[in-house]
């Protein structure tokens, strides 16, 4: 039988069809929802049909058949019968006699198997069908011999077919001398014969073809061998076999063009992703993340266990279909589902304990005394006799615990998937802690051959208790410059005051005075009903909602501080919601002509995204007996709230060619209200990919070792619409109010300048790509180069402080810029015998441009009463130091020496220039992994090479010019005339020495052990005894080793990453002004499935 | 069945393409919830009394809650910064201001941000059809009183900065219109002078009262809004304090505030200016109005001068030259007025107290006297009686008048019970009438002022002999002379880095 099935996806025809169409509007808001709409017959009278057609081919009419009955039909394509056409009127009539009549005279029969598939035959018969048919049973494994359930079983030339049950079985009845295809995602392809069979075992091996794989892509999923953008998927596993609180920190260092910045060593500081470079200057540069499909707000509470996979779409034509937010990438986020299978229960713990793995040295007490009395500095000495490491104190061995609960199973017409888990882990600064509770259900539900139901639901209860980083007091620049000369208390029991700041207290005191807590709630919800139409149309709706409630707690007693008593004790209380939806329709269609293969995309999207605060301050308070703002006598309170929608049309081709030629293209049409005041809210965001398959052309046969060669090219224009919510209006404050005749009146307040040109901004990429996979697919190649330009950027433009608005800034569209780059990525299996290695091993090249910024320069990233550090200019890269260049101490007078390079003789502004660069010049990621027999050691290596670290703790710490301590390194401060040394003297009162300069610039580089893991899986004898499926054990190191000349406490800084303005994130990356430190791990984990 | 399927396609795309088109556009018109916006927020007389109201509240900023008093008392010979180690603030103090002192880039953005939103008033009320805005004038009265506020925060930037840019619109961010090169001195005095005659026009020299007469004399309203009387006041100040000073317009603006038909006067009794229960009061022209304990409209910045028992150390501490000062003329009335002392405060401070002795009396500014946690009642006075008074008697005495003057001058001594002075050359009038300013307004942000406009600055502030102190053992180390290392350039303050970051074509002051 010739291989002739319109398509290659299981389509099911249909024997019953509903389809109800119910409209709900609110708001002239359309969420559209399919549901159910009865056409014709009900199971009752299955075996009959009713049937009214004219001078249709016979085949047509085997279609309508299948549409009212049970039966399926199997023919061959190529019977020239077939296409005979026939008039058929027939009312409520049995199948059997109707077939009878239908193919009198029509030279076919037909035979009918299991009560379900009609096998059509010429009336001559072919040898096939000469036997009788006959049914077949049969066992599906895996390579370990392990049933594996749902596995499909096809024969071939037909949609008939079946799957197999949880325990692996399948039977069928087929013709005999049929082929069957045994397929399971994730595993090779067998087909085979069932000449002269009764029963199979068929053992199925894993997929070496990453190129078979089925990757998630925008609106659905693609065959990787099918892809021409620029796409990374990283899979669960990464998650499982190495624990993190966060899913970013397992992504980090795995995907080319992908930097994963980890802000803050603070357990609950998140991370941030930067796709291809940062590509805007001061609108928002974090990718787009979606959650099953849905957008999400909050990566850092989603639970890593949950992860089936994550894709990341990194050139223009693969974000292109999510147009308004594609242009920083995106991110998919797929969690792991139900499917037909044996009920899987699995349960995954790990404890762990970290610490600083680099302490600082600095000034004794004897040494600071010295230092105080030489910048003329005394106090009565004897009344401070401590002298403590204020490291000693405030730094600790933190410790992590995480337990993580799931349950999958299912049977042919419903999966689940159910997960719980708690993670608790402290941070390695005092008081610094995290809790997430998590919980998620995933459910899919067949209802009929046509339709498909689902939902995914996840809920997390966060609670964190954070600590002050990134300032001049922030706790880790106060553990260097804390007075080493105090008591953490008075014996009054009031927390000790620095000898000579009356306003400072101690740095315990600093993290023990406020004691706060943030707590979130957050529930993300999805729900989708897909119909399976005819003709491969398959329409599907999904309506998503997010849901994040903060609380913030804070409280200053007020007796112990001085800020407390100050005001008598303060309280705040902040309520912070934000609520999301998106209502997603698409349709798509697909068609094969031959070697042509068509699919089609068309889709509406509406969101609508609020986020409202309202804060209560206190102050006041009579006693600490009502720590809250209910006990404080004077209030203030405050509320803020603001909305955004979107709408969007979109559409999308792909067309391949004989699986040599690949096409895809996008289109999308976006509006956003963020420019609803300005004359076009929408954008248009077109995109164009090809792919060509070269070892699959004829010239290509001979050549060996090639397994695939692919070229990918691509353009495509995304856009970003991250600006403030209301940024094209004129906003005018309402809360001014003032005093006449001693009432408060109402008074208003201008706060920005309306912008009605305001529009949508965009990035054009160009991508080009090559996959190649060698030596029987042991060697997988990929890489990509690419140039990215944003233009008519949303630029919050500094504009000068005369023009009278308080931000001193204007949203504008101004300037462009580019990143231009190169990645490579190679995965190789070194040794695949008992004794198992493979290699990953990714590095990523990115280099930005300001092209223009409209002739002017921002200048951000504020170090306390030095300015700011950081500039973006033209012509220049994104992410540069700015200040003077110090030559050194002068010998003859311990000052520093800094550069005149305007000649002037004096220092000023002239001398000021670029210092230093933020950016790696290049970024990679080494992965081994081993494993022999039980065992398995997974090395990870991470390196960050030709950065810049502006090390502004320093400037606190080495500035030698207030009452602070110093690092032991100003031990060496130039002291007379003549000594050369590159510490300058002490300076009290003037920052001559610590200004923004060259001094206090370091080399970034580092090579760091990221991570070791390794694990032991009990042998199999043994887990039959426990009735366990599997149980590994494992012990982890994070942060093993660090190679670099940093001197700081870690290189892997970023000053303003926890910022909440883009403006500083985007422009003064790679600044450590008490950067909160990462820390050396240890995790011992277990993981056991039932 | 396939004609079915194809109409449930259609109607499914012909739902979404009907949803599309009818509801987007009203889909995605939002407008902020929790702002007005310049659409709305200036069409009626009542939108208009809310801008006027809101431009009042720009003397709720910290520069006039006391930067103004930092950048006079503190920089001056009045008093040292205390507060224990605050780098700009001692900077202040020192006259060792740096282009990057980011206190001095807020004190410029507060005043711009009050300019910003007399502009908005300026530029919208003419457009505004409301008839309510013309009854009882009110149309033309808040032009005088945005006029008025416009001005007064122009003259503080003039006095600190020199020649600043003017900016009159404030509805622009296109940098062809908001880089504005510096104006010179003069163009921004004549700018203020324009605005204060506009205001001296338009303004009343009392408002009307809720029964809407003009009798309905209400002193908390008619000493907080601007009045004819606070603009001839402040026309008087500007005269005087410009490079181009002319002391006849001193004079006439002063008289015109002495014969005022608002009846100021004098109160007899000097500490009630200041002791928190007689604001409002005849001397007042102008003044700063808050409630204590609402943090809206409350005043926190007593607590950073007094309120010792919180455990830190207080700003703007007054120096032995001022005390010196009262205590040479031994003017009693208005030292203990305008500073108090306290014992066993617990911090050293290095120019009164080193060793924290217990025993050691230390002075606080005491011009306002409720600290109330933050959250005070207590008032400032942006103009006052007795400083026309004395501009008056430093007008005559510059007019070569120099008997008058002392007459003139005597008023101000008689009601603190000193001996009335006789004047005897211009010269020692000049010193006397210096000398009494600074003893009738210390911590009221004049000092400054008073000596650039004698041209004794240098000289003064080079001549003080202030000494600080150290700790050793227990026991004061030997005085240690402070020294100001004051010249020509450090009397105006550099224009700010971050402002010249962003305007490029600002030129700084010389010596920065």
């Amino acid at each position: 039988m010739k291989k002739n099935v319109p398509s290659g996806e299981h389509l099911i025809a249909p024997h019953r069809f509903f389809l109800k169409m119910l409209l709900f509007m609110k708001l002239t808001i359309a969420i559209i929802l399919l549901t159910t709409f009865q056409v014709a017959a009900s199971e009752g009278n299955a075996q009959n049909v009713t049937l009214q057609m004219r001078q249709a081919e016979i085949q047509k009419v085997f279609r309508a058949i299948e549409k009212q009955s049970p039966y399926y039909f199997l023919y061959n394509y190529d019977l020239p019968a077939l296409q005979k056409k026939v008039d058929v009127d027939v009312k409520n009539a049995p199948v059997k006699s109707f077939l009878d009549q239908l193919l009198t005279g029509s030279g076919l029969t037909y035979r009918i198997m299991n009560s379900k598939l009609v096998v059509i035959v010429p009336l001559t018969g072919t040898p096939s069908f000469q036997e009788a048919d006959k049914r077949i049973s049969g066992t599906v494994t895996g390579e370990a011999g392990e049933p594996l359930a749902g596995v499909s079983i096809q024969i071939k030339g037909s949609n008939f077919g079946t799957s197999t049950d949880s325990k692996g079985h399948f039977s069928l009845e087929v013709p005999d001398n049929t082929v069957l295809i045994v397929s399971y995602v994730g595993y090779e392809s067998q087909e085979i014969s069932t000449a002269g069979q009764n029963s199979l075992t068929v053992a199925l091996k894993l997929s070496d073809k990453q190129l078979d794989q089925v990757i998630v892509v925008g609106y659905g999923t693609q065959k990787k061998k099918d892809v021409t953008g620029a796409i990374t998927t990283i899979s669960g596993k990464e998650m499982e076999d190495r624990p993190n609180t966060q899913f970013g920190y397992a992504i980090q260092g795995k995907a080319a063009g992908v930097q994963v910045i980890r802000p803050s060593g603070q357990p609950q500081a998140g991370f941030s992703i930067r796709i291809r470079g940062t590509s805007t200057i001061t609108a928002g540069s974090e990718p787009l993340y979606l959650v099953d499909g849905v957008p999400t707000s909050s990566t850092q509470d989603i639970n890593p266990a949950d992860i089936e996979s994550i894709t990341v779409l990194k050139d223009a034509s693969a974000a292109a279909i999510y147009g308004s937010s594609g242009a920083n990438g995106v991110v998919l986020i797929t969690t792991k589902r139900g499917k037909n299978q044996k009920t899987k229960v699995n349960f995954n713990t790990y404890t762990g304990s970290a610490k600083v793995w680099k302490n600082q040295d600095v000034l004794n007490a004897a040494q600071y005394k010295d230092l105080m009395t030489e910048m003329g500095q005394s106090a009565d000495w004897t009344k401070y006799t401590a002298d403590r490491d204020w490291q000693k104190e405030v730094f600790r061995t933190a410790k992590t615990n995480s337990y993580q609960l799931s349950v999958a199973g299912g049977n042919e017409t419903t999966g689940f998937y159910l997960s719980g888990g708690y993670v608790r882990q402290e941070g390695v600064v005092m008081t610094n802690e995290l809790n997430r509770y998590s919980f998620k259900a995933n459910i899919d539900h067949k209802i009929s051959d046509i339709f498909k139901v689902g939902t995914s639901i996840s809920y997390s209860r966060w609670k964190d208790i954070d600590v002050s980083e990134n300032r001049k007091y922030g706790s880790i620049n106060a553990i260097l410059t804390g007075a080493p000369v105090t008591n953490v208390y008075n014996t009054d029991g009031t927390f000790a005051i620095h000898p000579f700041i009356q306003d400072l207290e101690n740095p315990v005191a600093l993290l023990l005075k406020n004691e706060h807590s943030w707590i979130n709630n957050r529930i993300n919800a999805n729900a989708y009903i897909e119909a399976t139409l005819p003709q491969n149309i398959r329409l599907r709706s999904m309506f998503g909602y997010e849901q994040l409630n903060g609380t913030y707690n804070a409280w200053v007693d007020p007796y112990r501080s001085r800020e407390g008593r100050g005001f008598n004790g303060i309280a705040d209380l902040y309520n912070n919601q934000y609520n999301f939806w998106i209502s997603e329709n698409t349709a798509t269609w697909g068609k094969a002509i031959g070697n042509h293969n068509l699919n089609l995309l068309a889709g509406f999207i509406i969101s609508e995204k609020s986020t409202s605060g309202s804060n209560i301050h206190a102050t006041g308070f009579g006693s600490s007996a009502i720590p809250n703002v209910s006990g404080g006598s004077i209030k203030t309170s405050g509320y803020t709230f603001s909305k955004r929608r979107n709408v969007a049309a979109l559409s999308r081709l792909n067309y391949s060619y004989d699986g040599r030629f690949l096409l895809t293209a996008n289109f999308r049409a976006d509006a956003s209200t963020v420019f609803s005041n300005t004359s076009n809210p929408w954008g248009y965001f077109p995109s164009f990919s090809g792919g060509w398959v070269i070892s699959r052309e004829r010239f290509f046969a001979g050549v060996k070792h090639v397994n695939e060669l692919k070229l990918r090219a691509g353009w495509g224009t995304v856009g970003n619409d991250q600006a403030a919510d209301y940024a094209s209006y004129g906003l005018v404050n309402a809360g001014s109010y003032y005093v006449f005749g001693n009432n408060v009146i109402p008074g208003t307040s201008l706060q920005s300048i309306e912008n009605k040109s305001l529009k949508w901004e965009t990035t054009k990429q160009t991508n080009i790509g090559l996959d190649l996979s060698l030596f029987n697919n042991r060697v997988q190649i990929t890489t990509d180069y690419y140039v990215k330009q944003t233009n008519e950027m949303l630029l919050n433009r500094p504009i000068p402080a005369s023009v009278g608005i308080p931000s001193n800034t204007a949203t504008k569209n101004i300037g462009r810029m580019e990143n231009r780059g190169f990645e490579f990525q190679v995965s190789s299996k070194n040794l695949v015998k008992e004794l198992k290695w493979s290699t990953d091993f990714n590095i990523s090249f990115n280099k930005s441009k300001i092209i223009s910024l409209d002739g002017g320069t921002i200048k951000v990233g504020y170090i306390s009463d030095r300015g700011n550090v950081a500039i973006a200019k033209e012509g220049e890269q994104l992410g540069l130091f700015y200040g003077y260049i110090s030559d050194g101490v002068d010998p003859a007078t311990g000052m520093i020496k800094y550069r005149d390079l305007d000649n002037s003789g004096t220092l000023n502004d002239a001398d000021q220039t670029v210092i230093g660069n933020a950016n790696p010049k290049y970024v990679f990621g080494l992965t081994n992994s081993f494993s022999y027999k039980n065992w398995s050691l997974n090395v990870f290596i991470q390196g960050v090479q030709g950065n810049d670290i502006f090390n502004a703790t320093r400037i606190e710490s080495e500035g030698l010019m207030d009452e602070g301590n110093q690092r032991a390194s100003v031990l060496n401060r130039w002291k007379s005339v003549g000594q050369v040394t590159d510490m300058p003297k002490a300076t009290f009162g003037s920052d001559m020495n610590s200004r923004i300069s060259s001094r206090f610039i370091e080399s970034g580089s580092f090579v760091r052990l990221k991570s070791v893991t390794l694990g032991y899986e009990l042998p199999k004898r043994l887990l039959t005894r426990l009735k366990m499926s599997r149980l590994y054990v494992y012990v982890t190191s994070e942060n093993l080793l660090t190679f670099t000349r940093y001197s700081g406490f870690d290189p892997e800084v970023s000053f303003y990453g926890r910022s909440t303005d883009n403006a500083v994130k985007n422009i003064a990356p790679g600044v450590d002004y008490g950067t909160y430190p990462q820390s050396r791990e240890f995790i011992l984990g277990l993981n056991i499935t039932f | 069945m396939k004609t079915t399927y194809k109409i449930v396609q259609q109607v499914f795309l012909g739902m979404i393409l009907v949803v599309s088109l009818v509801s987007c556009k009203k889909f995605l018109d939002i407008k902020p919830e929790t702002d007005l916006t310049t659409g709305n927020a200036y069409n009626s007389a009542q939108d208009i009394e809310n801008a006027i109201t809101g431009a009042y509240r720009a003397f709720y900023y910290e520069y006039y809650i006391w930067d103004n008093v930092l950048l006079s008392d503190v920089r001056s010979d009045n008093a040292y910064a205390g507060g224990g180690g605050d780098q700009p603030i001692l900077a202040y103090d020192e006259l060792n201001i740096s282009t990057g002192n980011n206190r001095m880039l807020a004190d410029w953005s507060q005043l711009y941000i009050g300019i910003g939103r007399c502009n908005a008033i300026l530029n919208k009320i003419d457009a505004i059809a409301d008839p309510l805005l013309d009854k009882n004038s009110r149309r033309s009265q808040i032009k005088g009183e945005a006029a008025f506020l416009r001005a007064f925060h122009y003259y503080q930037l003039v006095k600190q900065w020199g020649g600043v840019p003017l900016e009159l619109n404030s509805n622009s961010s296109d940098p062809a219109k908001t880089n504005l090169p510096r104006a010179s001195e003069k163009e921004v005095y004549d700018q203020i002078v324009k605005d204060l005659e506009l205001a001296v026009t338009n303004l009343p020299d009392t408002y009307n009262g809720p029964s809407g007469s003009v009798t309905d004399n209400i002193p908390s309203v008619n000493k907080v809004r601007a009045t004819k009387g606070a603009a001839n006041a402040l026309l008087a100040k500007v005269w005087a304090q410009r490079s181009d000073r002319d002391y006849n317009k001193v004079l006439q603006y002063c008289n015109a505030v002495i014969g005022s038909p608002s009846g100021y006067s004098l109160l007899a009794n000097y500490d009630h200016l200041f002791d928190g229960d007689h604001y409002s009061n005849a001397e007042s022209i102008l003044e700063v109005a808050f409630i204590g304990g609402n943090w809206d409209v409350s005043n926190w910045g007593v607590q950073l001068y007094l309120a010792p028992e919180d455990g830190w150390q207080k700003y703007c501490v007054p120096s032995r030259n001022l005390v010196n000062a009262y205590d040479a003329e031994g003017d009693n009335v208005r030292k203990s007025a305008n500073i108090t002392y306290f014992k066993d405060v617990p911090w050293a401070d290095e120019n009164w107290n080193p060793c924290q002795d217990n025993t050691v009396s230390v002075p606080f500014n005491f011009k306002q006297r409720h600290p109330d946690g933050w959250n005070s009642g207590d008032r400032y006075y942006l103009l006052r009686l007795a400083d026309i008074i004395l501009l008056k008697a430093e007008a005559q005495n510059e007019t070569g008048n120099f008997t008058l003057a002392a007459a003139t001058l005597n008023l101000v001594r008689s009601r603190v019970g000193l001996a009335p002075v006789t004047g005897t050359s211009q010269a020692q009038m000049r010193t006397k009438i210096l000398n009494e300013r600074r003893l009738e307004l210390a911590f009221e942000a004049q000092r400054w002022d008073d000596l650039l406009r004698s041209g004794q600055a240098v000289a003064i502030m080079n001549n003080l002999g202030e000494v600080k102190y150290t700790c050793a053992g227990g026991i004061p180390s030997a005085p240690v002379t402070i020294n100001y290392n004051c010249n020509q350039n450090k009397l105006l303050l550099p224009i700010p880095q971050g402002e010249r970051d962003a305007n490029p074509s600002l030129t700084q002051n010389a010596g920065y």
